[in-house]
């Protein structure tokens, strides 16, 4: 049985790795052949190779009311699933689960891993409890389905980051007593099951996680006598050790909310905002790359390409959110269109390429 | 006198490829648009063929005369230099059109000839021929089986609230409803929800299927429906929505069982009900956007939607009542039993309690 016939596997092949990622769950209910073909690793791994791969930025965005221009209301906002094509500048929306009817969770996090999206946690938006959900979306099938809550007590502003393949980690936070926690989960997509990872060595609220270089960094945050004021420290975890490094103090050169912090990829280093600027790494010193248009100056999420930034912010509170591609390279923003049902406040992103 | 004779010349020293196809037909064809393609390229190159008749260039059997022809004509434009970019791309938009068994030749075609801008051009187009085409017709298309079963094919989540097949279920409560409430008005203050539900499930079921209750279609699919009720009774931490994808659930596509059972539950039920819930289920609740519309039964449907809605409301109605073996054993019985609570544990499945109380 051929794939397309008259083809041969490969050419077949090559026609279906072309098609747009919105048509994939078309593309899995034709036949059996086709199923396996779309869900094989082999696909998604050509799909990349032959840059066929198409780059979605996700973002958890507040619905905006048409004709207002702006985002202040009275009421709670509610918030939804944006996804935007950098590529294209194509904006689209995901229809939450319908446990979610409400809106998607208060300051829920939102990580990527292969074709799925993964919502965690958050604040639920009527009665604010705190909650350890877990809601997966599928880019495959277009479809949700809900995993294993995260285990222990409730946590909240905790560092999540994944390494693309089958992990999500999780990190520090905090409680319903505000303690800072300096505990850590791993979550496998696939078998849908958590498993406690050793302790950070510092309590770390409100710190931001990203997987870079193998491991999985936790940055920033705070302990619990010390509310409110950020450590410049970070460490990492390997997994392969199943290890937290030393403490690297001094990894930010100033306190501050590590919330923008990013990694641009192997060649490009990581990336922070603050203080207006855009500020990269390189080798141990940090430096300031470029200001910020006024436009994002409050930034709300900062994705990374390889070689290009996607910034997302507003100019103050309240303010419509609008989103800016800065290239590492030559240092150059470039303004990205959004129609005016997406410039509503964004809480948390993440990018993917599938 | 000697150029002059060379210039009279020139002309019919063009060089020519002779190419023969695997029909058996050969064709003589510019060396420079021949050339374009790698494998003529290769061949000449690396074993001095093609130069005579004689002496054609054997292609391989994916390419035939019409195809060759197409081939050559690509290659005739694209080996011109001077022609622009854009010119390029207005005259590959053109070439491609074409019908689709007609672009598959030619992808193949293409291949075996190793010329990758075309293969490219022509997977590209064979792409979103796809992208504009249901499974079904995809696989008219491509002769392609329809082996998959009902929950193995996937529907794409749509915008609920605007599906007609959902409008009309809660339009089916709606009036449900309003029956038992007023119902509930002529009874006195005292209310008693038992048997007040135990007709209520009983007018649905014979309201939709007729009077013997259901029973007989109920017996009917249990056999059917036996493996999907194992699948939904196992602790099943993943994917409890892609259980609902059988055809009796597409109108509700998107919802996890229980959103179902317990949007029914409340429909039967009069007002003043004491519905247990575990902890859990407050996450599950009901989307304003399905409040019950109360007196809005007018369908405005045809007859025809009407009569495969019908229908579809007795799947659903016949799919629910399947998994609740105990609850049917009783109503066969013809005795009083109070309606299940549900619940469901932190992983996203669902478990029916199924208790009654013999009166």
């Amino acid at each position: 049985m051929e794939l397309i016939s008259g083809l041969p596997e490969d050419v077949a092949r090559d026609c279906l790795i072309r098609v747009s990622y919105q048509q994939f769950p078309t593309v899995a209910s034709v036949c059996k052949l086709w199923k396996s073909e779309i869900h094989a690793p082999e696909f998604r791994r050509q799909r990349r190779s032959t840059k066929h791969a198409q780059k979605l930025i996700a973002m958890v965005q507040a619905r905006v009311e048409l004709g207002t221009g702006s985002t202040k209301r009275l009421t709670n906002p509610v918030y939804r699933l944006s996804v935007f094509e950098p590529e294209t500048g194509n904006w689209s929306e995901i229809p939450p689960p319908p446990e979610f009817y409400s809106g998607l969770p208060m300051f829920c996090q939102l990580v990527s891993v292969g074709y799925d999206l993964v919502v965690l946690g958050g604040l639920d938006p009527n009665s604010w409890e705190a909650s350890n959900s877990v809601f997966v979306y599928n880019f495959l099938s277009a479809k949700w389905r809900r995993g294993a809550d995260m285990p222990g007590g409730p946590r909240t502003f905790f560092a999540c980051a994944s390494d693309s393949e089958e992990t999500v980690f999780v990190a520090g936070g905090h409680d319903n007593e505000k303690n800072a926690l300096r505990s850590a989960l791993a979550y496998d997509v696939t078998s849908d099951l958590w498993v406690m990872l050793p302790d950070m060595e510092a309590e770390r609220d409100e710190c931001k996680g990203v997987f870079c270089r193998g491991r999985f960094v936790a940055v920033g945050g705070y302990p619990t006598e010390t509310q409110g004021r950020f450590v410049k420290s970070a460490e990492a975890f390997d997994p392969a050790t199943r290890s937290w490094s030393e403490v690297k103090e001094d990894f930010l050169d100033c306190a501050t909310c590590p919330r923008t912090f990013v990694d641009g990829g192997d060649d490009e280093g990581v990336f922070l905002c603050s203080g207006g600027d855009l500020m990269a790494l390189r080798g141990d010193t940090w430096q300031m790359m470029a200001t910020l248009p006024g436009e994002i100056r409050n930034v709300a999420y900062v994705g990374a390409f390889d070689g290009t930034l996607v910034l997302i912010g507003s100019s103050g509170y309240g303010e419509v959110h609008v989103s800016f591609a800065f290239d590492v390279k030559s240092c150059c923003w470039r303004k990205l269109e959004s129609p005016e049902g997406f410039r509503g406040h964004v809480q948390t992103g993440c990018v993917l390429e599938i | 006198m000697f150029d002059a004779a060379m210039a009279v010349v020139k002309p019919e020293m063009k060089s020519y490829i002779w190419l023969q196809t695997v029909d058996g037909s050969i064709q003589q064809v510019e060396e420079e648009v021949a050339m374009f393609c790698p494998m003529i390229c290769q061949e000449v190159l690396q074993t001095g063929l093609g130069s005579s008749k004689t002496y054609a260039i054997s292609l391989p059997q994916r390419v035939n005369p019409a195809m060759l022809g197409l081939i050559l004509d690509y290659c005739r434009f694209h080996q011109v230099p001077g022609h622009s970019n854009k010119e390029r791309k207005t005259f590959d938009e053109k070439f491609i059109r074409m019908d689709t068994k007609k672009l598959c030749e030619l992808t193949s075609a293409a291949d075996s000839l190793q010329l990758k801008p075309l293969v490219d051009l022509t997977s590209r187009a064979l792409a979103r021929i796809i992208e504009g085409k249901t499974p079904e017709e995809i696989r008219e298309t491509f002769h392609l089986p329809d082996d998959l079963t009902e929950e193995e094919k996937l529907e794409p989540l749509r915008n609920i609230t605007d599906d007609p097949r959902i409008r009309l279920l809660n339009r089916l409560y709606a009036r449900k409803r309003k029956e038992l409430k007023e119902r509930k008005k002529l009874k006195d203050v005292e209310v008693e929800e038992e048997p007040k539900d135990e007709r209520s499930v009983e007018d649905l079921l014979s309201f939709i299927n007729g009077a013997d209750g259901g029973m007989s279609y109920i017996k009917g699919t249990r056999a059917n429906k036996n493996k999907k009720k194992n699948r939904r009774r196992k602790d099943h931490a993943k994917d409890i929505s892609s259980e609902n994808t059988n055809e009796n659930d597409k109108e509700l596509n998107p919802l996890p069982s229980a959103y179902h059972d317990v949007n029914f539950d409340n429909a039967l039920e009069a007002s003043a009900s004491k519905h247990s819930r575990t902890q859990n289920l407050p996450a599950i609740n009901f989307s304003p956007k399905f409040e019950f519309i109360d007196g809005d039964v007018d369908d405005d449907l045809d007859p025809a939607m009407k009569e495969e809605l019908d229908r579809e409301v007795e799947d659903f109605a016949r799919r629910l009542n399947s998994d609740w073996p105990e609850r049917m054993q009783i109503l066969s019985l013809g005795q009083d039993r109070r309606l299940v609570p549900i619940s469901m544990n932190s992983n996203g499945s669902t478990h029916l309690y199924t208790g009654f109380d013999q009166r």
